[in-house]
């Protein structure tokens, strides 16, 4: 019985893995932090939270769409992209926000994040963001 | 060229440009500029009364609105922008282009920012967002918390307001905005076009409001609570018609409360929003009120996102003109059972909506919600049941 319930809990711990493990999060090189909390991190994805605790300000930056966009919102964002793109029309047609920069693919984020200061996203493979700093999530 | 012949071509050009996104965004001196816009247009039909000064009871299109706004960051902290802003909701507004908000927004830190300029005014959930349909479930919001009628003398104030969200730990997080400033006239609002009906035109509204608005995310996931406190000191100059063209000025001492709760998860959005509005009218007599008046609302609304292409929902919304009469009267009530589907044709940028309303009351044409003689000089009736057909596109 025991067993089952250690394969079990494994076979749960290989199949999520992979998922949370698609998206991470990049940052511009003028960021000073190298941690951010989930919290904050919802926070400057809504717009809501514009520095960090280094004092720098930071800009963020979208997919458009995708696994690593989608797993993203529901990992740290907590709404879907339909929600998500409402959250920043409300504030753009109130003159509270701007919409933030979104690209198409990993590496247009990561060529905007790497020539932008303060500009923070996030891409589906850590591995091919050469030019901009990893931030873990914690 | 025919109104309804001008409203549609501005209707398509809404449309062309929702579909061409990629404008919304371009460079210049260096500096992004953001240009973003939204095109409405409604058909109401309505079984007896004319609602909201339409022709309603023979079908009426003459529900549109539309508004584009350019906005920049100068610097990391500081950004500026405008919008115009245009609707034909029956007879009020007439199609008049006007500066809806612009201002500079200054954020010192995540906890404190100001705006200053013509900025939108933070009441409730929705009254900033309002003219933005394509962010609610609805064809109308509910007319008793957010009045077509009133729209312009609701929506912003001329001055300023602090802002910012603070965190509290485990406890979620404080929005507070802050705001003081010069109350916004419109003379071809509501308010104006009920009393004129009622022989009082007003010729002039000026004076200035306060206001707070302190919203509560508590850690449970999607839930906001909320309370806005707002007071309103002006007057209004009249010509009362009954007295031959008597000037009259009244100084108005306003209060208005709101208190609000909103839930929003997976696709289910609850909201119920109470809203008490009371006005006492001065006229020589600086310390006993010659008149005054306590209105007061609510709604408890639902919706669903079934798909990301469809939507529906209803609401129950109430409005008591005056809390001090017969609240089962037909002219001091306005009882609205609505009923929503919605189609998202493409992404968030284009929908269409179906909604039935179900009326039980007219209230009292004074207070500017819906109703007025001048639209219904047959005699207003107790029951309207009212079909709106909506469109909006954005981008």
């Amino acid at each position: 019985m025991k067993r089952y319930l250690m394969k079990a809990i494994l076979s749960v711990v290989t199949l999520t893995t992979p998922l949370l493990a698609e998206v991470a999060v990049v940052a511009n090189s003028s960021v000073g932090v190298s941690e951010i909390s989930t919290d904050d991190l919802k926070r400057v994805f809504l717009g809501a939270k514009s520095s960090l605790s280094d004092g720098s300000n930071v800009e963020p930056v979208l997919l458009q769409a995708g696994a690593a966009h989608e797993a993203f919102l529901k990992e740290y964002v907590g709404k879907t992209d339909a929600a998500l793109r409402n959250h920043f029309k409300s504030l753009v047609f109130t003159g509270k926000g701007s919409m933030p920069k979104s690209f198409a693919s990993d590496a247009e984020v990561v060529a905007y994040v790497a020539k932008t200061k303060g500009a923070i996203g996030y891409v589906s493979n850590a591995g091919a963001a050469a030019g901009v700093k990893r931030i873990a999530v914690r | 060229m025919r109104e309804s012949t001008k409203w549609c071509i501005a209707g398509l050009a809404g449309l062309m440009l929702a579909v061409a996104p990629a404008r919304a965004q371009f460079e210049f001196g260096g500096k992004e500029i953001q240009l973003h816009g939204f095109f409405s247009q409604g058909f109401t039909s309505s079984d007896t009364n004319n609602f909201l000064t339409m022709k309603s009871n023979s079908g009426s299109f003459a529900f549109t609105d539309g508004g584009m706004n350019i906005s920049t960051k100068l610097t990391s902290r500081l950004r500026v922008g405008a919008q115009a802003y245009s609707r034909n909701i029956g007879e009020l507004s007439n199609g008049r282009v006007e500066l809806d908000w612009a201002y500079g927004d200054y954020r010192f830190t995540d906890w404190l920012g100001v705006r200053a300029g013509k900025v939108k005014t933070t009441l409730g959930l929705y009254n900033d967002t309002q003219d933005m349909e394509f962010l609610h479930t609805w064809a109308m919001l509910p007319q008793s918390f957010y009045p077509l009628d009133l729209r312009a003398s609701n929506i912003s104030h001329k001055g300023g307001d602090l802002y910012g969200e603070i965190p509290v730990k485990k406890l979620g997080t404080l929005d507070y905005t802050v705001y003081g400033g010069l109350r916004s006239d419109d003379p071809r609002g509501g308010f104006r076009y009920g009393l004129a009906d009622a022989g009082t035109p007003i010729s002039a509204i000026d004076g200035y409001l306060m206001g707070a608005d302190l919203r509560w995310a508590v850690p449970l996931e999607g839930l906001v609570i909320g309370t806005t406190v707002i007071k309103i000191q002006g007057g209004a100059s009249a010509k009362l018609e009954a007295a031959g063209g008597l000037p009259i000025y009244a100084d108005v001492l306003g209060r208005t409360f709101a208190h609000y709760i909103e839930y929003q998860r997976n696709g289910l959005k609850l909201a119920t929003e109470y809203r008490r509005d009371i006005a006492s009218y001065y006229f020589n007599t600086p310390f006993v009120p010659a008149a005054s008046n306590d209105n007061r609302a609510w709604y408890l609304s639902g919706s669903y996102r079934f798909h990301p292409r469809f939507e529906a929902g209803a609401y129950y919304s109430r409005f008591i003109a005056d809390w001090d009469l017969d609240h089962s009267l037909p002219n001091n009530k306005i009882n609205d059972t609505a009923i929503t589907a919605r189609f998202n044709l493409y992404k968030t940028n284009w929908n269409v909506k179906a909604e039935g309303h179900f009326i039980s009351g007219f209230g009292n044409p004074m207070s500017a919600h819906s109703f007025y003689t001048r639209t219904n000089p047959q005699g207003l009736v107790p029951r309207t049941n009212l079909l709106i057909l909506r469109t909006g596109v954005n981008f």
